[in-house]
């Protein structure tokens, strides 16, 4: 018999699911130690950030004492045809085993190739074949890490000729055969839907991807802000996580708060980072949409004519 | 061969120049193929300009913004990354500078990116337990031990005063200061004392001492070679250096 699959506990999330996590940076260690701003519900590092000792290590013992922490990789390549590196795996094992994460998550994304790395995420083709080899990878980092994994809807920027299945589809086959969660990162959704069916057709075409994702595997949704490139006389969208959650955005949030309420979410900056208070009033905004897609979702699933009587009464 | 290889064997090729092959794997309408390619290519570029800029940020002052960036860039091309852990890369970014044939007559530049270097390296190196006086047995004893050093220890030696030039350039330095180019040997001892790094400068002895010590040599013995440079004071150095965290429990 098949050994059993791990799966996500839902329970273990529940204190993310009050109120919006936001992505740790160092800049940003001494004024949360400080401030300790209550608006905040729970704090996501990116995991190549602290593998070292020092300042950094030291911060985030002391944060977690008071956030619960969730680690995201930026560098395991789980997209790669070549196995995890080893080296890297066992230090992302240490600081997982150090830092007693809520939850681990990943990219749909390849960065290294022959011992050289990339420095980016790199898109993949969606094939039969590069799926049996993103479930090897996925397989190998959660039989490692001893548990499973998020991997998360990407940005991308181009596709190509050879893929043969939706990514929405693609990320929907990987959870149901290895067991991971998927992270639904809107921003991205949005990003690369401009990018690949321009800014019109976009929003319908990012409702449809949340459409096509298993709603129970979701466990996580990331809000960002995007920047603008020109392309050759058009425009491309670039996630850089350098400015406000843009409006096209917020409502693919609350479409994904209504069909993932089971999924906590996080709020990303990185370029042109802002100062802490920013962040944190970004996050409680983030955390009032939510709250006001689940009471629209809640209304909606109600007998019209019943609510209304209740509302009357 | 995998297809999925052949697809990012084509990628690793765009990103060292060559794109055709990619772009011709890549679905091109109303933006081309090749500006989605040149997509990547920028933020690949553009996120490792900014660690070594972040990393080396007195060098970068002194040599301007552009040619720093042309620096940089040869170096990327030369020693791309092999870690995505990109606090650790740029370690061999002065012993490029070294290389090259023309510095904009900044001959201290490579010793500056050194000295940059040692400390971010300080700042990043794992977390040890410190030796505390405590722990040392009698005399005898003591003499016969082998000290492991802490891991955010390194030395330096430079002809020029590198971290007088690193302080000048600092936010907060005063305006005006001048710096002595005495032309002496400045040997330099790097490392992590708490939280922070920092920086003192070695009598001949006390760095003789530590690089004996580094080497695996007992404290009795390196303590022996290091009396061999004049004016060095075992006790007075040993003592800084054991308050000063220098050394691991072994």
């Amino acid at each position: 018999m098949p050994a059993q699959k791990p799966t996500y506990q839902p329970d273990t999330e529940q204190p993310l699911l009050r109120q919006t996590g936001i992505g740790l940076r160092p800049p940003h260690h001494e004024a949360l130690l400080e401030i300790r701003p209550a608006e905040i519900g729970w704090l996501e590092i990116h995991a190549e950030t602290y593998m070292g000792g020092g300042a950094a290590r030291h911060a985030l013992e002391q944060l977690r004492a008071i956030w619960p922490v969730s680690v995201h990789g930026t560098g395991l390549g789980l997209g790669s045809a070549e196995l995890p590196d080893a080296v890297h795996l066992e230090r992302l094992a240490t600081l997982v085993e150090r830092t007693e994460p809520v939850l681990v998550s990943e990219h749909l994304a390849w960065s290294s190739l022959s011992g050289f790395y990339f420095n980016d995420l790199l898109p993949l083709p969606y094939t039969t074949e590069s799926l049996d080899i993103v479930c090897r990878n996925v397989d190998v980092v959660q039989t490692w890490l001893k548990r499973p994994i998020l991997i998360e809807t990407p940005s991308t920027y181009l596709r190509f000729r050879d893929s043969q299945i939706a990514e929405a589809d693609f990320l929907g086959r990987l959870a149901a055969r290895t067991g991971c969660g998927i992270l639904c990162d809107v921003n991205n959704i949005y990003v690369s839907s401009v990018n690949h069916v321009g800014l019109e057709a976009a929003p319908a075409v990012a409702e449809a991807y949340l459409d096509s994702l298993p709603p129970t595997a979701v466990h996580e949704i990331h809000i960002g802000g995007h920047s603008e490139v020109p392309a050759d006389g058009r425009s491309m969208l670039v996630d850089d996580h350098g400015a406000l959650v843009a409006e096209p955005v917020w409502r693919l949030y609350a479409s994904a708060v209504q069909r993932f309420p089971h999924a906590a979410t996080l709020l990303e900056w990185d370029s042109n980072l802002p100062p802490l208070q920013h962040l944190v009033a970004e996050a409680e905004h983030a955390t009032r949409r939510r709250a006001d897609a689940l009471a629209a979702s809640d209304d909606s699933r109600n007998d019209p004519e019943r609510s209304s009587d209740e509302r009357a009464a | 061969m995998s297809a999925l290889l052949e697809h990012q064997q084509a990628f690793a090729a765009a990103l060292a120049g060559e794109i055709s092959t990619l772009a011709g794997m890549v679905i091109g309408d109303t933006i081309p193929a090749e500006r989605r390619i040149q997509l990547h290519l920028d933020q690949a570029q553009t996120g490792l300009l900014e660690t070594l800029a972040t990393t080396f940020p007195v060098t970068r002052a002194l040599v301007g913004e552009a040619f720093f960036a042309q620096m940089a860039r040869d170096f990327i091309a030369a020693e791309p990354p092999r870690s995505p852990v990109l606090a650790e890369y740029g370690g061999s970014f002065p012993t490029h500078l070294a290389a090259q044939p023309d510095l904009g007559g900044h001959h201290y530049l490579p010793d500056i990116a050194a000295f940059e270097w040692a400390l971010h390296f300080a700042g990043w190196a794992e977390d040890a337990e410190l030796l505390q006086p405590a722990d040392l047995p009698d005399p005898e004893e003591t003499a016969r031990l082998v000290l492991p050093l802490h891991p955010s220890v390194q030395r330096l030696s430079t002809p020029f005063p590198v971290d007088e030039i690193w302080q000048v350039h600092q936010p907060d330095a005063p305006a005006i200061q001048r710096i002595e180019m005495s032309g002496g040997t400045e040997r330099l001892l790097v490392w992590r004392r708490g939280l922070e790094p920092c920086w003192r400068r070695l009598d001949a002895g006390e760095d003789r001492l530590l690089a004996e010590i580094g080497s695996g040599v007992a404290l009795g013995a390196a303590a022996m070679a290091a009396g061999g440079e004049a004016g060095f004071d075992f006790a007075a150095s040993f003592s800084w250096m054991l308050d000063g965290g220098v050394f691991a429990r072994p």
